[in-house]
């Protein structure tokens, strides 16, 4: 109805003292709402995923708040509820239904996700660096090898080595399977696909780099080029290539690999014609 | 005051088949809809939840403590916007001023908040196409930001209005109207909050994989 009509429902405004009581409340659910779930309180490991549900409710109860007494609905003409109760309804049903159609997949998705994740660059070097001691115990325990892998090979230091001198294949000592560095301590073949070794879809495809990488940079030879790329992958990115998406594939990811590792998969890679 | 009264340009008797304001029933459909263009964005965040395939993940750049605060000081806000609205009901000319550009401020602050929220996660590597997360939360955060600055232009017109002696009791609905679509901008912060912040801000990215 008309103005006249909003002021003649004054009566019905809660006053000063009520709109600061529900003020009060909403901050009080607000911190009671954040003890939940921050760690330091303590309360977050006891009640486990029973945190979710209690969230929601409070929140809800601060959602109604608002819109009862600070949008004053709880004074006013049904029909404004109804409409507004209609399309939050409506969004409600979308969001089950999209929510209910991705669960229904069984969780495709997430081991999806699972098996193709890339660790965040931290977790990377921390992985990397446990790798490489795990290595370096493993090396001292078996039958003396002809060459140890470099425990501590930073990537500072890896790069500091001109890749020239290093990937000499002649340097690559026996008993290094390039393809299991690739699949297995490398973990190569969860970002990269090569034919009839791995899947991955994250990187570019490494099916026939052996013809490929000769002329992915000008003046470096097809070795030189693939030892680089895997040592100090961001030091050059070659144009063209499907997927070679730069701050991805970073020299900490490859911290963990020794330079005859390395060399190992350089063979290996030379080799996908 | 005289002046507001002779501008109200909604007659008293105006004619309408609900017996119901149209421009106060017409924000409450447009509120109505807005909710299913929260709910939509909202939905994606939740499906897409968990499902990155890089960092940075949630539990390493969300911090639920400072957003806290910023979320205090929305709930400030719609406070300050109910003031608003009764000062303007009373005629409290000094009160309708005040209240406006405290909400005005309030919201500022807000929106202060989350421009340093962007930009750290900005700097932390965390871009609108970085991953899933980045994606699903700028794209949501982000309109809910517009939404806010909308509302704070509208608020300073108000308040210039205001300061013209232009808004009083006879140009309440306006007060209101305005009001309304503040405080749904506090709730549908309020879901996000819990969501994204309470519920979704200790996410972690899946396991490394094991070997490759």
């Amino acid at each position: 109805m008309s103005s006249s009509h909003q002021e003649g429902q004054q009566g019905h405004h809660p006053t000063f003292k009520q709109y600061v009581l529900v003020a009060t409340i909403l901050f009080a659910i607000t911190i009671v709402e954040f003890l939940l779930i921050w760690p330091r309180a303590g309360v977050v490991d006891s009640l486990g995923y029973s945190k979710i549900p209690l969230l929601a409710i409070l929140s809800a109860i601060k959602f109604a708040i608002v819109i009862a007494f600070y949008m004053h609905l709880k004074f006013d003409h049904r029909l404004f509820t109804w409409v507004f109760l209609a399309g939050l309804f409506l969004a409600f049903g979308v969001g089950v239904a999209l929510l209910t159609l991705f669960l229904s997949l069984g969780g495709e998705p997430r081991a999806y996700a699972l098996e193709r994740a890339i660790p965040y660059d931290e977790h990377a070097v921390e992985l990397a660096k446990e790798k490489a001691k795990e290595r370096a115990a493993e090396a001292a325990e078996a039958t003396p090898m002809p060459t140890e892998p470099a425990p501590d090979a930073t990537p500072a230091e890896a790069m500091a080595d001109t890749p020239t001198q290093a990937s000499e294949p002649a340097s690559k000592p026996a008993g290094l399977d390039g393809q299991e560095i690739f699949l297995g301590s490398g973990g190569c073949g969860a970002c990269h696909a090569v034919d009839g070794v791995s899947q991955g879809l994250v990187g570019p495809d490494l099916s026939h780099l052996g013809t490929e990488a000769a002329s992915r940079k000008p003046g470096t030879s097809a070795e030189d080029y693939i030892f680089e790329s895997i040592r100090d992958p961001q030091a050059f990115v070659a144009t063209g290539v499907d997927r070679a998406i730069p701050g991805i594939m970073t020299a900490a990811v490859t911290a963990g690999l020794s330079d005859d590792e390395v060399n190992a998969l350089v063979d290996f890679l030379l080799a996908q014609k | 005051m005289a002046h507001g009264v002779e501008t109200a340009h909604h007659a008293e008797e105006e004619y309408t088949t609900t017996g119901l304001n149209h421009r106060k029933l017409l924000m409450w459909v447009f509120l109505g809809s807005d909710c299913m263009f929260f709910g939509a964005l909202i939905a994606t965040y939740m499906v897409y939840r968990g499902q990155s395939l890089n960092g940075p993940y949630p539990i390493d750049i969300i911090n639920v403590p400072v957003t806290t605060i910023s979320t205090f000081v929305l709930l400030c806000s719609s406070f300050s916007m109910v003031q608003a609205l009764a000062a303007t009901n009373k005629n409290d000319q000094r009160g309708i001023k005040i209240w406006l550009l405290a909400t005005a401020f309030l919201g500022a602050i807000f929106i202060g908040f989350q421009v340093v929220e962007f930009n750290t996660f900005k700097n932390e590597g965390l871009t609108l196409g970085a991953n899933l997360f980045g994606a699903s939360f700028f794209t949501l955060t982000g309109f809910h930001g517009a939404h806010v600055t909308l509302g704070i232009i509208w608020l300073l017109g108000m308040f210039v209005l205001a300061v013209k002696g232009r808004v009083g009791p006879a140009t309440a609905l306006d007060v209101e109207i305005l009001g309304l679509y503040w405080h749904f901008v506090d709730i549908v912060w309020i879901v996000i909050f819990t969501l994204l912040y309470l519920i979704g801000g200790f996410d972690a990215g899946p396991a490394p994989a094991s070997g490759g």
